[in-house]
């Protein structure tokens, strides 16, 4: 679905931000981008629409070559969603700030009208559909950010940070759209350096560090690599570092979930 | 439309620590020469001009801003040919050299200018240049409007990017449609700008106040700006330069 | 007396019709380290803005009851007065630097107090040592990273030498290097200084162990008050959707079936304390 072959990208010409990133990410996987501030994540990015293109090398999306697409034309198959609605919110209407992405795509209007209802329903901001964006709290306004991208049903949804400032429930919000699009057969590319979060919602992880890929494989795999998280700037998830504090005992190293340590635990007293 | 590249144009204007002398002047000295520089810029003729822009360069020289100010000439390129053309069509004097040359003056008397105010922001901290202001007696709520647009200005015009870059993600077209539809498709840009610069308004206010702000009427100053004799005698050289280089104009002793 | 103390405050921004915060009673301590959490909208940020002056001075609306910092009733004290008792940094690092270069941020605050130059220079340098920031002194405020710019404002509230450090969700846009690197700095200034310290967080698993007591907020109220361990084992805590750091949920299971002693876990070093202590007694 979206392959990076040999990517370069400088921004003025002098330093390379994204070094000879090679990566592919198939339909319906869900993978987390994740690395220290400056590794080159949002950048990444921004590549997936087109908002930026290569330096060298190229990105393909769908099979087509970003730098031969518009990015309104990449944006019907890849729907990016920042991290702050702020920088989105302009409309009169909750209504007109869903419809607004796909009036820009020509869809005809009684298609608008069923998306908008059905994704206005789905994200439970139907009540507010006639009212100003600026009515709604911080929580609300973020899903009416998801809800504006998921209006006009991209193959692909890019998450920029979506856990910075959101409290627990909203992050349990959010991993359950999450698994929503995952039924749906979606892509999704997530960029943050929540460990948690991504060790509760995505199988597949890339570590980007100083605009190269040091790791790619599955989240089992990198998120239980202590060393090398560290190595990159990194947290590791809290359940890894007890597997390293209990190593010594028979503890696992590659835990990632709650109820995988407590069958753990439990073996660790068998023995 | 292009993307937005306003911090490339704004490091012109940005000041950067460094050691040099011009860094450590007073910044009275530096207003007095900007204002010593914009009023005899009108009395030379194009080759006084030209040798007051290599006494300004080589101040530039010495203050190590060299390359910043290239790139920003670079920038003012075509509003120089434009005023040069202007000019050159529109002038009453006789011969062809002669309305060239004035051209050539007018052109030159907007670079010089411009080069003349690099000097004092380049080698200016905004705290330093408002100490420097409320010495001379403007009111420091003056001085801090203009410190906080100069610090504030970088910060909204990143947003301005990411706003753009989030509409241009929902599918807005800036750069295809008819020119009335393009002025409507600022409105997605501007609004959210606006209301995030209005938050942010707020937001810097209240800290602000918490940082004390109008605790005291007289408000100190860490880096008290005091005339040297570095001060002195720059502005001496300048008075000197700029002297001669009038007295020579209006003698009519250069050709042009 | 305690060094602030909320006397059945409730603060209504102007406007709205539901309370920020209602009939809040809370005392605490010199040098106490205090975690205030919740989930978003409870009023935590409200809470904090009480301990400066900012309600009811800055934020219009109707204030009741009273605070009183440091032996001040805020009602009758100026923000600036305040604000050399309990220094405020907030969420946004951007919003609170307004200045150019490192240095002159950190002397806004005492310029602002009227402090003669040597005093000032003093200040810089004190609090610069304090919060790591002595190497970056001369570089521009808008080139420096989310984390160097949070230990400036952190930096630049010490400088007016408050005895209160009061911060909200300070690690919120920050990376995981730099969140830990702030949070370093807090638990420093408290343990080492004394400093009181009352910070809103969300990242539980990080300031738990450093905290000496946590506050639990739910719509405007404190639902629980406590020391951490307590704090995060218990009903309310569990029912009400914060993020209770996973070696705790670990404890709470192995709890059911397993007799353990009452110190719950806030770190995977404690948790492995208690996995061998289990083992040691032969439980299965």
């Amino acid at each position: 679905m979206i392959e990076f072959r040999n990517v370069y990208f400088s921004y003025n010409g002098k330093r390379y931000v994204l070094k000879n990133v090679s990566l592919e990410i198939k339909r319906g996987e869900a993978v987390a981008v994740i690395g220290e501030n400056g590794a080159g994540k949002t950048t990444l990015l921004k590549h997936l629409n087109g908002l930026l293109k290569p330096t060298k090398g190229a990105v393909l999306v769908g099979g087509k070559d970003t730098r031969k697409c518009s990015v309104a034309e990449l944006s019907r198959t890849v729907g990016l969603i920042f991290q702050n609605p702020n920088h989105q919110l302009f409309a009169e209407t909750v209504w007109d700030e869903v419809a607004f992405a796909l009036r820009n795509f020509n869809y005809p209007s009684d298609v608008i009208r069923k998306r908008v209802e059905y994704v206005l329903r789905l994200f439970d901001l139907y009540e507010y559909k006639d009212r100003s964006p600026y009515e709604l709290s911080g929580g609300e306004r973020k899903r009416l950010a998801i809800a504006s991208v998921l209006a006009y049903d991209p193959e692909v949804i890019a998450f920029d940070e979506p856990t910075i400032g959101q409290d627990y429930y909203q992050k349990q919000t959010l991993g359950q759209y999450i698994k929503l699009l995952k039924t749906q057969g979606k892509t999704i590319v997530t960029v943050t350096h929540d460990m948690e979060f991504v060790a509760e919602n995505f199988e597949k992880v890339v570590l980007l560090s100083r605009g190269e890929v040091v790791a790619c494989g599955s989240a089992r795999e990198v998120l239980t690599n202590k060393s090398l998280l560290e190595k990159h700037g990194l947290l590791a998830p809290q359940l890894t570092e007890l597997a390293y504090e209990l190593s010594d005992y028979g503890f696992p190293r590659d835990i990632l979930t709650l109820e995988e340590a407590y069958r753990a635990i439990k073996r660790v007293l068998e023995v | 439309m292009p993307r937005i590249k306003v911090l490339q144009l704004l490091e012109a204007f940005s000041f950067k620590k460094e050691d040099t002398v011009l860094h450590k002047l007073d910044p009275r000295s530096k207003i007095a020469f900007e204002i010593i520089v914009m009023v005899a810029v009108f009395f030379l003729s194009l080759t006084t001009s030209i040798a007051l822009l290599f006494f300004i360069l080589l101040l530039h020289y010495k203050a190590k801003t060299l390359d910043k100010v290239k790139r920003s000439l670079y920038g003012s390129l075509p509003l120089l040919a434009l005023i040069f053309l202007l000019n050159f069509l529109f002038s009453a004097k006789a011969s062809l050299l002669e309305r060239a040359a004035y051209s050539a003056t007018m052109a030159l008397r907007l670079v010089i200018l411009l080069l003349a105010m690099g000097v004092l922001f380049l080698t200016t901290s905004p705290e330093e240049l408002s100490a420097a202001l409320v010495k001379m007696g403007i009111s420091y709520d003056i001085a801090l409007a203009l410190i906080l647009t100069i610090r504030f200005i970088p910060t909204l015009a990143r947003e301005a990017e990411t706003i753009v870059d989030a509409q241009l993600s929902r599918g807005l077209e800036l750069e295809k449609g008819s020119f009335l539809k393009r002025l409507r498709n600022m409105l997605p840009i501007l609004i959210p700008l606006i209301v995030l610069s209005i938050e942010k308004t707020d937001a810097v206010a209240a800290s602000m106040e918490s940082r004390c702000f109008g605790a005291v009427k007289k408000r100190t100053f860490y880096k008290e700006p005091t005339l040297k004799k570095a001060d002195i005698a720059f502005v001496g050289a300048v008075i000197l330069v700029v002297a001669a280089l009038c007295i020579i104009s209006a003698l009519g002793l250069t050709p042009l | 007396m305690a060094i602030i103390e909320f006397e059945r405050v409730s603060f209504t921004y102007r406007g709205l019709k539901r309370p920020a915060i209602k009939d809040v009673d809370l005392r605490i301590e010199k040098g106490e380290y205090v975690v205030i959490t919740g989930p978003t909208g409870c009023g935590k940020s409200t809470l904090l803005r009480c301990i400066n002056g900012l309600i009811p001075h800055f934020y219009e609306g109707d204030f009741k009851g009273n605070v009183y910092v440091d032996g001040l009733n805020t009602r009758e004290h100026q923000v600036f007065e305040l604000a050399t008792r309990a220094g405020l940094v907030f969420q946004d690092p951007e919003s609170q630097i307004f200045c150019l270069t490192v240095e002159s941020e950190l002397a806004f605050g005492p310029e602002n107090l009227g402090l003669p130059p040597d005093e000032i220079g003093r200040r810089i340098a004190e609090s610069a040592e304090l919060t790591e920031v002595s190497g970056i002194l001369d570089r521009l405020t808008y080139e420096l990273s989310g984390g160097e710019k949070q230990r400036v404002a952190i930096a630049a509230v010490l400088a007016l030498k408050p005895s209160i450090l009061v911060l909200d969700e300070p690690t919120s846009n920050i990376d995981p290097k730099g969140t830990l690197r702030i949070l370093e700095v807090v638990r420093r200034l408290n343990q080492v200084y004394g400093t009181t310290v009352v910070i809103v967080e969300h990242k539980l698993e990080l300031v738990s162990l450093h905290a000496d007591r946590m506050v639990l907020m739910k719509e405007g109220e404190i639902v629980e008050d406590g020391s951490p361990r307590k704090v995060l084992t218990s009903e309310t805590a569990l029912n009400m959707g914060i993020g209770i750091p996973k070696v705790v949920q670990l404890y709470l299971r192995l709890k059911k079936e397993h007799r353990l002693s009452d110190k719950v876990p806030l770190s995977p070093r404690e948790m492995k304390e208690v996995v061998l202590s289990l083992r040691g007694r032969g439980e299965k």
